[in-house]
């Protein structure tokens, strides 16, 4: 329906006349649907994530967060390979045939993930503002709970903004069929529920450098205590043959601090590239150090439309206690996990985002990633020539999203 | 190391930080564009970082955790 | 903003609220102020002019004001122009004011043109040069903004006056309409006509104070911006009631435009009006 002039006045000086019931009733949404996959039947997730967020006329944002992940699909037990077939029995009671010479997972893992978030971002005065929130999430073994809030201080005529936050969380391991004694032996029994605390302090600044570019700088310590243990995870005792004679459960401390440095600068090279940069270093007494550095350049490509490359290098360290399997011949570590993701590796992703928007004003996004863990593998016995433990994997992520 | 590091990170942007004039608020124009600010793509990021805490031994750093936890790792 | 500003609530109510009321509205007021004037080079206004030639990401209300003037260009085929900006500098109505001459207009015509301007929800594009001015909305926006505030904060009953833009935040406690005393165009101070209103906004649109008189021949301070001079044979003021300030404010300035025409333009519009010449 074509609207007359007069009539095109008179909606819009009535919509601008009453423009604070819109913008204080306005949400603006995100919503975002994700597909990861691994190779070689490994895991598999999908979600669907939104993010809400609704600003009043003082500047006050109320966010919120809601998504599922549903997993399937195999993942590795930490057992080491082996040119002998194996049997385990999974946590749910399920019989895990590992036929000889293959990685051993452990593919009876169906999950399903609920979070959700709240936060609150608030001005204090011209030149604080606080943030608050609590976070939530529930697994079929796994519940999250958490409260987190920073302050922040802009000086410079909010050309520097300052920033404290403390995060705290309260994470209960509620493992199917109970939590395994670490160190014991496969199968044996299982009870019980744990707890896993964590705290993290965050300082952060945040400083424009020019008309064009801006930086951040955060310094994170986290300490986290309790069962840190995957109860799901193993370890093999191997003879020097090579003859894998007992899978044991894993046992990590109880006990992990660490300290992050995060820096981040986004630069605006001409009026229509922007690249966004950034280093992060972390040391923790686990001895997982690593180190991540990402790329990304944003090309706007007129029309409302932008593509943006990126690429992100990881490596860390493995954790002191991680070691693809015992010999039988060395007595049991007190802590000792064969987890790949606590292995020494260097982890590569490529990918891509493009954005458009529809003809309703909507802000498509579609991602799509490629992520590559290259492990360094040690050598296992001279009975298991040829067998990796840890063989790496590659994953794709593809991601939707719209923001209206 | 890591700490030597840090630091001359951190004196270098601070010392820029004194040495720039500061932008006045009507010149903000560009740094005001979403893709020039940090966490304007927050459900993007999120979902990021929850894939690589997933996948690897550390994480965060970019902001507080606050909903990382997850019996993933 | 520099016209008294009034606020009259009835039923009676308690000073302290009232003074409360004001405190809020005034904030408002300066709010709006701060946010798109010409004259404080940190506004969101002197910010897009600025950044003319490149894309500036705007908020909703901004693009609500900036689709205003979008749709007053369109009624007032073009002569009605926000991005006349650039012409303020050669039309001064202070005294000592003398005309421009036409070599600078001709030099600054190409700058103006609402045709040039990209508009979306959250973004606003104009060529390098170009100038907004939003001076012509500002205050009827700002009286409505009160009047949504107040009614908001349960004064239903409760009339704004920036300065002669008036906007209601509802009908009178005793149901009887507001009484608006229009003033004489000729003579300061005195009231020419009252009027009834019931609810909604009123705004005048007037000459009789910024012109520039040369040879006989009075130049007002409207400027049509498809000649970049300055109209001649305007009425002396123009009055219109209308559902909000706004809009009415709106009305007023258009019909100014239409100089002889005035009144066929306000008939078009359906709200009541009032013309002095």
């Amino acid at each position: 329906m074509q609207l007359s002039t007069w009539q095109q006045l008179t909606l819009v000086t009535a919509t601008l006349a009453g423009v604070s019931s819109t913008q204080a009733a306005e949400w603006e949404h995100d919503a975002a649907t994700l597909y990861y996959g691994e190779s070689d039947g490994r895991v598999q997730v999908g979600s669907l994530k939104y993010l809400g967020k609704r600003e009043n006329d003082q500047g006050d944002k109320l966010s919120i967060n809601a998504g599922v992940d549903a997993l399937t699909g195999a993942s590795p037990m930490g057992v080491a390979p082996s040119y002998n077939a194996q049997t385990l029995t999974s946590p749910s009671g399920n019989t895990i045939n590992i036929p000889a010479g293959q990685l051993p997972v452990d593919d009876h893992f169906k999950d399903a993930r609920l979070s959700a978030a709240v936060q609150w971002d608030k001005g204090i005065n011209e030149q604080w503002r606080h943030s608050s929130g609590v976070t939530f999430s529930k697994e079929h073994d796994y519940l999250h709970t958490g409260v987190n809030s920073t302050v922040s201080r802009s000086l410079n005529n909010k050309n520097t903004t300052l920033s404290a936050g403390l995060d705290l969380a309260h994470d209960q391991v509620q493992a199917i069929n109970g939590k395994p004694t670490p160190l014991s032996l496969a199968g044996s029994t299982r009870a019980g529920d744990d707890s896993k605390r964590s705290t993290e302090a965050l300082l952060g600044l945040t400083q424009v450098l020019s008309k064009r570019a801006i930086a951040q700088l955060n310094y994170s310590y986290s300490q986290t205590s309790g069962y840190l243990n995957d109860p799901y995870k193993y370890f093999s005792v191997v003879t020097p043959a090579g003859i894998v004679t007992e899978n044991r459960y894993e046992s990590r401390p109880d006990v992990r601090k660490g300290h992050t440095l995060y820096g981040a600068l986004k630069f605006k090279a001409n009026d229509k590239t922007v690249s966004t940069s950034s280093l992060r270093w972390h040391k923790d007494d686990w001895g997982t150090n690593s180190l991540t550095a990402e790329q990304s350049i944003r090309f706007d490509l007129g029309n409302q439309r932008s593509i943006e490359p990126s690429i992100r290098y990881y490596q860390q360290k493995a954790a002191d206690f991680y070691k693809p399997q015992v010999s039988s011949i060395d007595s049991i570590p007190a802590y000792i996990s064969a987890d790949y993701r606590l292995a020494r590796f260097k982890a590569y992703t490529v990918g891509a985002t493009y954005r458009w928007q529809d003809r309703k004003e909507r802000e498509w996004r579609i991602s799509g990633e490629y992520y590559q863990q290259k492990p360094v593998n040690t050598e296992l016995t001279a009975g298991q020539a040829g067998l990796k433990a840890n063989s790496g994997f590659d994953a794709a992520v593809v991601s939707l999203g719209v923001k209206f | 190391m890591l700490i030597r590091v840090g630091l001359a990170f951190a004196l270098t942007l601070s010392m820029s930080s004194c040495a720039q004039p500061q932008v006045k608020p009507w010149e903000r124009g560009v740094l005001a564009e979403p893709a020039m600010t940090f966490g304007h793509d927050a459900l993007k990021d999120s979902i990021a970082d929850h894939v690589y805490f997933a996948k690897e031994a550390t994480s965060g750093g970019r902001s507080l955790t606050g909903g990382g936890g997850c019996g993933c790792n | 903003m520099a016209s008294p500003c009034l606020v009259l609530l009835e039923p009676a109510v308690e000073f302290e609220q009232a003074q409360s009321l004001m405190e809020y509205l005034a904030q408002e007021v300066f709010r709006i102020q701060q946010k798109y004037s010409r004259y404080q080079t940190d506004s969101v206004l002197s910010q897009i002019n600025q950044k003319s030639g490149q894309n500036t990401a705007i908020d909703t209300e901004t693009y609500q004001l900036l689709q205003m003037a979008q749709v007053l260009w369109q009624l007032s085929k073009g002569r009605f122009d926000c991005t006349s900006g650039v012409l303020r500098p050669v039309w001064r109505f202070h005294e000592p004011s003398t005309l421009p001459t036409q070599e600078q207009i001709d030099e600054l015509l190409p700058l103006i043109g609402w045709q040039q301007v990209e508009l979306t929800h959250s973004m606003f594009t104009m060529h390098k040069g170009m100038q907004l001015d939003l001076g012509g909305l500002g205050k009827e926006y700002a009286a409505d903004r009160c009047a949504y505030l107040a009614r908001e904060r349960g004064f239903q009953h409760c009339l704004i006056n920036l300065g002669g833009d008036i906007a209601t935040s509802g009908i009178r406690a005793n149901h009887e309409p507001w009484q608006i005393g229009i003033e004489n165009a000729n003579e300061r101070g005195q009231v020419w006509q009252t009027v009834p209103l019931l609810q909604g906004g009123m705004a005048t649109s007037g000459t009789s104070f910024r012109f520039i008189e040369v040879a006989g021949k009075r130049y007002s301070h409207i400027l049509d911006a498809l000649t970049g001079w300055a109209l001649t044979d305007l009425p002396r003021s123009i009055t219109v009631a209308a559902p909000n300030c706004t809009e009415a404010g709106a009305l007023s300035t258009l019909a100014m435009l239409q100089g002889d025409k005035a009144d066929e333009f306000l008939q078009q519009s359906t709200r009541p009006y009032w013309v002095q010449w």
